[in-house]
């Protein structure tokens, strides 16, 4: 590996704040240097392995067979290097935007006049240093890559390709598209509104209602009193079947099912007789409960039992879907939370992408990175042949960027007093195209067959976040038979100090949670395989995601 | 993988980073004791058995990764597949109003749903006590080994990628969401008793021959499966050829199936003739019901522990550019392959419980009374049900 690795022509060092061009320190400056960070930028370079191959050995198939694995190519360059055949020169960073390696005073308990104060850092207490290394960043929304892939995804293509050269500007495409899903939104949040006057006096209709003494707490109550009788009954039916008849007599019936005891009940044995009396009462308690059942579907779904003429069940979901428009306030006219107002930041910010790009703003060059890998392994047939077969696999991803990511990594006691790792991580990744082919040596030297049997996505963009600082930290471990474990851990309130066992407390902590951990989204914009029309699988969207809680940990398989 | 300690480097810092005091070092003995898990293994297989658009080679490979996994997640939207369709074509099926008739655009058109799955609000596991936020805890859905496959079509030595799919081996939990669309297979199992049949249809058995049989025999349990279909017709298949609906966002009974019964005798064994399905009703009893009307399912056994037999397998999704007939791994003894088209697809369909081959469950089960009333959503926000 590594048989040509150019870093053409700077490896830079410099301070975060400079602001401009570089200039050597004498030793008096240096003396008074201290250790904030370290700005990195590679500017104007190209990494090659070109034809170098690194074999990967320890994988195995479920069989125990060995799955041998040649990494034969592996670039990174600049955007327009044709797959890694044109050594086209590439920027990580830069000196007004550098990638940076520093350590950081947590700000949560610091006046925002002090100095060491950082609204970036407020979810960190102010005790503790974190180690943070962080990517470059951008405030111009079309160097920033959230707006912008968040643009490219609603515009429907990648902006300057062809056919994609058009349509920006204060009502481009993009705009039209995102405005209309937040019409929609509100219009979802208009016909709530207009079925009540007044919706917190719903939610407290609707918490009455299901009260121990509202009519839905009541109908609640009697199914599930009824359900425990007929449990009770379905138990004794199953004992005596179980435990008093003989083989014979339960080889004749299923569960359930009576004993044949003749027209005047005695052609059976006495077991057989309390047998059948049991499966009478627990059918007459199933009724029972069946018939309660009825009464509570019919509670949910009349209108004429509530105040308001609107059925508990509508009422129900009127409040569910309005908090998932508007956040947890019913009392606030404006949806300041929820999805209309994430769904509002995110058109600011397409809209001050589009009116750029409609105005001529162009966006700085990604990276292209490739690798090849071929997999030699054992392949069974339907039949149980094993044969030899080796798969290939190439990847180039062209247009990449990285900026607006940060991992930070701190330490806190555990509940036994020893130090831990805590992490948090914030990924950014977005793809003008990521093309990927299987084909191998069969379509090497031919285009045509190369092009028909990749598998294009284009548009990608991913945004992870994973932990919220101290509220929400992503925790590393290992077993002790060798597994590792993963855990972003539930949301701590303790971690700043809320009192865990104050309802009201708690409920402010878990909305301002909600409102402010960020959260992660996946979008490709066009799935396709070749250059046919019919081999189009349009855009995959998994958006506002967000776990509040994650554990892995490794097993042996 | 990994079988004699591949990176012992990074596992050793991990291992300091969690552990930075009472240190203690470790003999010899121990050390040759202590092996790296092997928790990916990466399988290939090949089939080449199919027919019709199945037809020719196929290659597989699978990476499987062995973790166990506990979560709570939510996700404002997911939405595979967005591309146009059209109705009656490819077995895609019109939106519908609630009343089962079909919704047509501007020109006259029917109106399909934008993508082959929707789902809103989606969640894997849920919050209890969500309303008290000092006591909420968290019931996480359960994950072991995970999977994702690709598969490639091969045509005179030509491969190309066919699709791929994200899978668990077994899975338990409440996974929640409003259901808009849905392509793929979502199978249920809907139980009650023939009184359920007779009361909402027969005033007393004096209202016809098939009320007088199902007065008698009210106290038998009834049961069959449900499937999407289209619910302006009741059809539950595709038609021209294709494997199944698109876009569907209705379940239920297709035309032409009875419930069965278990019991034995006269009566039991004309349930299958008295009670088939035709246009969404079982002899007068709805049988068609909206996706989005079942907010929470529970995946698995609810109430029985994941280690003993209580997690569902074979639930997958998977996008591919052409058919493709993937491995069913479901455990049934029926299983053949999936056979999927162009397209996204949900696979949460029968999969085999701790019985064995034979045993038979179903991811969602539900029953005549409360099948009309849907599954109220589960919370997975505190202080919300859901859209935290």
């Amino acid at each position: 590996m590594n048989k040509a690795l150019f870093l053409t022509p700077a490896l830079l060092a410099a301070a975060i704040s400079a602001q401009a061009d570089l200039v050597a320190l004498d030793d008096a400056s240096l003396s008074e240097t201290t250790g904030e960070g370290l700005g990195m930028a590679l500017e104007n370079f190209v990494f090659n392995v070109d034809d170098a191959v690194t074999t990967v050995t320890g994988i195995e198939s479920s069989d125990g067979s060995e799955v041998n694995v040649a990494w034969t190519e592996f670039y990174i360059m600049g955007e327009g290097s044709n797959n890694g055949t044109t050594e086209v020169a590439g920027q990580i960073g830069s000196v007004l935007h550098p990638w940076v390696l520093q350590s950081v005073r947590g700000s949560r308990g610091l006046a925002d006049t002090d100095a060491s104060y950082n609204a970036d850092y407020l979810n960190f207490g102010s005790d503790i240093a974190l180690l943070e290394l962080a990517t470059d960043q951008y405030d111009n929304p079309v160097e920033n890559i959230v707006p912008y892939s968040q643009f490219s995804l609603y515009q429907g293509c990648v902006w300057g390709q062809p056919g994609c050269t058009t349509g920006a500007g204060a009502n481009g495409v993009a705009v039209q598209k995102i405005d209309a899903e937040i019409a929609g939104y509100q219009a979802d949040r208009t016909e709530i509104d207009n079925r009540y006057t007044n919706l917190v006096q719903i939610n407290q209709t609707i918490i009455d209602d299901a009260s121990a003494t509202g009519y839905i707490g009541v109908a609640e109550q009697e199914r599930d009193d009824a359900k425990a009788v007929s449990e009770g009954s379905y138990n004794d039916m199953a004992f005596h079947y179980n435990n008093t008849l003989d083989d014979d007599e339960r080889g004749e019936i299923k569960l359930g099912q009576r004993a044949d005891c003749g027209l005047f009940n005695t052609s059976c044995s006495s077991d057989e007789r309390t047998y059948n009396a049991s499966v009478d009462q627990y059918d007459e308690d199933f009724y029972a409960y069946v018939d309660k059942i009825k009464a509570l579907t019919e509670a949910y779904n009349d209108p004429d039992r509530s105040s308001t003429g609107v059925s508990y069940i509508q009422r129900v979901r009127d409040i569910g879907r309005f908090r998932v428009l508007c956040g947890s306030d019913l009392s606030s006219s404006e949806c300041t939370a929820g999805l209309i107002a994430r769904k509002q930041e995110t058109r600011d910010g397409i809209a001050s992408v589009s009116v750029a790009l409609g105005s001529g703003v162009t966006r700085r060059g990604g990276l292209d990175i490739g690798s090849k890998f071929a997999f030699t392994l054992n392949s069974t047939d339907q039949d149980g042949n094993v044969t030899e077969r080796t798969d290939f696999l190439d990847i180039d991803m062209k247009g990449v960027y990285f900026d607006g990511s940060h991992f930070r990594l701190w330490s806190r006691p555990d509940e036994n007093g020893q130090s831990e790792l805590n992490g948090e991580l914030s990924l950014n990744l977005y793809a003008k195209e990521m093309n990927i082919n299987v084909c191998g040596e069969a379509c090497e030297g031919d285009a045509t067959l190369t092009a028909e049997s990749t598998l294009y996505l284009d548009n990608f963009a991913m945004s992870l976040n994973l932990g919220y600082g101290e509220i929400q930290p992503m925790k590393f471990g290992v077993t002790s038979d060798g597994n590792f474990e993963f855990e972003l851990v539930k949301p701590d309130a303790a971690a700043i100090g809320v009192d865990t066992s104050d309802p009201a407390a708690m409920q402010e902590f878990y909305n301002s949670y909600y409102e402010n951990a960020p959260k992660s989204f996946i979008y490709v914009g066009n799935v396709q395989v070749g250059t046919g029309a019919g081999s189009n699988l349009g855009s995959i969207t998994v958006d506002g995601l967000r776990s509040q809680y994650l554990k892995v940990t490794s097993r042996d398989i | 993988m990994f079988k004699r300690m591949m990176y012992p480097m990074a596992f050793a810092t991990l291992a300091a980073a969690v552990q930075v005091s009472a240190l203690e070092a470790i003999s010899d003995r121990e050390m040759s004791e202590i092996n790296g898990q092997a928790f990916i293994k990466v399988d290939a297989t090949s089939y080449n058995q199919g027919t019709g658009d199945w037809a020719g080679q196929y290659e597989f490979t699978k990476v499987n990764l062995g973790l166990d996994i506990e979560t709570l997640t939510t996700a404002d939207t997911l939405k595979v597949g967005e591309f146009e369709r059209t109705a009656y074509q490819d077995g895609t099926v019109p939106v519908l109003n609630d009343d089962r008739t079909i919704i047509y655009d501007a020109n006259g058109n029917p109106v399909v749903h934008e993508a082959d799955i929707i789902i809103n609000d989606f969640a894997l596991g849920r919050v209890e006590n969500y309303r008290n936020a000092a006591e909420a805890t968290i019931d996480p859905f359960m994950i072991r080994d995970p999977y994702i496959e690709l598969a490639y079509k091969v045509e005179d030595g030509v491969r190309r990628v066919a699709g791929v799919r994200i899978g668990f081996a077994q899975a338990q939990g409440w996974l929640s969401g409003e259901i808009v669309s849905l392509t793929g297979r979502f199978q249920g199992e809907i139980r009650g008793l023939v009184a359920t049949v007779y009361e909402q249809n027969c005033d007393s058995w004096l209202d016809g021959f098939n009320c007088l049989e199902l007065s008698l025999a009210q106290s038998t349990e009834i049961y069959t499966q449900i499937d999407l279909l289209d619910a302006s017709n009741g059809s539950g298949t595709a038609g021209n050829g294709e494997a199944y609906l698109k876009r569907a966002s209705w379940a239920g009974v297709p035309n032409g199936r009875s419930f069965e019964s278990d019991d034995s005798g006269f009566i039991a064994g004309l349930i299958p003739t008295l009670t088939v399905a035709d246009d969404c009703e079982v002899t007068g009893t709805p049988a068609c019901f909206r996706t989005t009307l079942y907010q929470s399912i529970y995946v698995g056994q609810e109430g029985v522990g994941f280690e003993e037999g209580g997690a569902a397998s074979g639930t997958f999704v998977s996008l591919q550019t052409e058919a493709v007939p993937w491995e069913d791994l479901s455990g049934l003894d029926s299983a053949d392959r999936v056979l999927t088209e162009r397209g996204a697809y949900l696979n949460m369909a029968q999969y085999a419980g701790p019985g064995g081959g034979e045993d038979v469950r179903y991811p969602l089960y539900l029953d005549l009374y409360t099948a009309t009333n849907g599954q109220e959503r589960v919370a997975t926000c505190v202080g919300q049900l859901k859209g935290c």
